[in-house]
């Protein structure tokens, strides 16, 4: 059986997948109802800054010439009651993300699918994995909206998911496009890899690893998100173990 | 809302090949179902910025494939092999007991080989294409590519091929 034989088969079969009939008004009502709720986050954002900005000058006008006032509502810790904006549904992990970056508000994270690296520099890294799940979620920092890219990947054994850590770090170092820098993020066991493109925390627990990968030109979050994220990454890695 | 004629007229004319596409992606045709819903809400919300691009195919190609990642991250699942096999309905013109060996032969590919066997021979991507879609290398294209057609024809071999022409095709 020759290559063309296989490929042939695999064309035959998909063609004559039945798709159902969904009317086109369909797409196009799910599509407005995302741009909606797109909307109503952005809404929700710039009426949390409105406030957060009256709330200051107000304090800055009052009491004479007495010393300025915190502002009375700190971005940190995020709202969790269910109208939430920055709640996003099913997904505890991405819920809990943006809240943590929304702990920063100078700092922004684009839209991954502009520059999705999947792969950096070559090199199949993960090889010896078992099964994996990854995937995109929307963010909503200080500029457009954005999205990440989380996945976590299962080896046969640590001493595999290990490796596989190894191999990550060495192949983002022998990039020759594009500079990356690793260093360990404190006390958390986790890796942090930055370029001017963007970010890559890598955090290993047991059989799994886990990667989160975060487009953006404003270099690393302070030391503490970082430790936040490296943190939210672990827990969930140990959640999916129980 | 401007962008609904066009978006209408965009999806009744590539809605079933993105689904069936999806199929292969998946392994599933109601988690198909789901990417292509997902894919299409996200370009209805984009839409004025994808026609505008250069190469709105290419951006559309992305994110199909993107979507299946995100379906792949609600819930948590595992990609082994899985023993249930979902075959989707067929048109007239496949018999079934073909299509259900065909179909387990590409359910039991990793992930990313199933994405690059996809694009390359599905959507007919090359190889620099398919790299740049993915975010990997032309090598890994390759690699992948390579070894995904071994594994098909293994699979394949005894429901459909001829002894005489065992070997790969260089």
């Amino acid at each position: 059986m020759r290559d063309q034989d296989v490929i042939t088969r695999l064309v035959e079969l998909h063609d004559h997948i039945h798709a159902p009939a969904t009317p086109a008004g369909e797409d196009a009502l799910r599509g407005e109802r995302l741009v909606r709720r797109r909307r109503t986050v952005s809404v929700a954002a710039a009426a949390a800054v409105a406030v957060l900005t009256v709330g200051v000058v107000q304090a800055s006008l009052s009491d004479d010439h007495s010393e300025l006032q915190p502002a009375p509502a700190p971005l940190s810790p995020a709202p969790t009651d269910p109208g939430d904006p920055l709640r996003i549904d099913g997904d505890p992990f991405a819920t809990e993300f943006n809240k943590i970056v929304a702990q920063v508000p100078d700092w922004s994270i684009a839209d991954i699918q502009e520059m999705f690296t999947n792969e950096p520099c070559a090199g199949d890294w993960s090889s010896a994995a078992r099964g994996g799940s990854g995937g995109n979620f929307d963010v909503r920092t200080s500029g457009e909206p954005g999205q990440v890219w989380h996945d976590v990947i299962g080896f046969p054994s640590a001493a595999q998911a290990s490796g596989a850590v190894d191999r990550l770090v060495t192949n983002l170092a022998s990039c020759k496009e594009v500079a990356w820098q690793t260093q360990p993020i404190a006390q958390t066991g986790a890796v942090l890899a930055s370029s001017v493109h963007g970010l890559m925390w890598i955090q290993q627990n047991g059989k799994e690893l886990s990667t989160l990968t975060a487009v953006t030109n404003d270099g690393p979050p302070p030391l503490a998100i970082q430790i936040k994220i490296a943190d939210l990454m672990r827990s969930d890695l140990r959640q999916r173990r129980d | 809302m401007d962008r609904e004629p066009a978006f209408s007229a965009y999806v009744s004319a590539r809605r079933a090949q993105l689904y069936r596409t999806a199929c292969l992606l998946c392994g599933d045709p109601h988690r198909a179902e789901d990417v292509v819903q997902d894919a299409l809400a996200r370009l209805y919300r984009n839409w004025s910025r994808v026609t505008r691009a250069d190469n709105p195919e290419a951006y559309i190609r992305r994110m199909l494939v993107n979507s299946h990642y995100s379906d792949r991250r609600r819930p948590w699942r595992r990609e082994f092999a899985s023993t249930s096999v979902n075959l989707p309905p067929l048109e007239p013109g496949l018999a079934p007991e073909d299509a259900d060996v065909i179909w387990t032969a590409i359910r039991a590919l990793p992930p990313g080989q199933r994405k690059v066997i996809v694009l390359r021979h599905i959507w007919d991507r090359s190889v620099e294409e398919t790299a740049a879609d993915l975010g990997i290398s032309p090598e890994t294209v390759k690699t992948q590519t390579r070894d995904a057609l071994a594994a098909l024809r293994r699979a394949l071999q005894s429901d459909f091929g001829t002894p005489s022409l065992q070997g790969e095709e260089r």
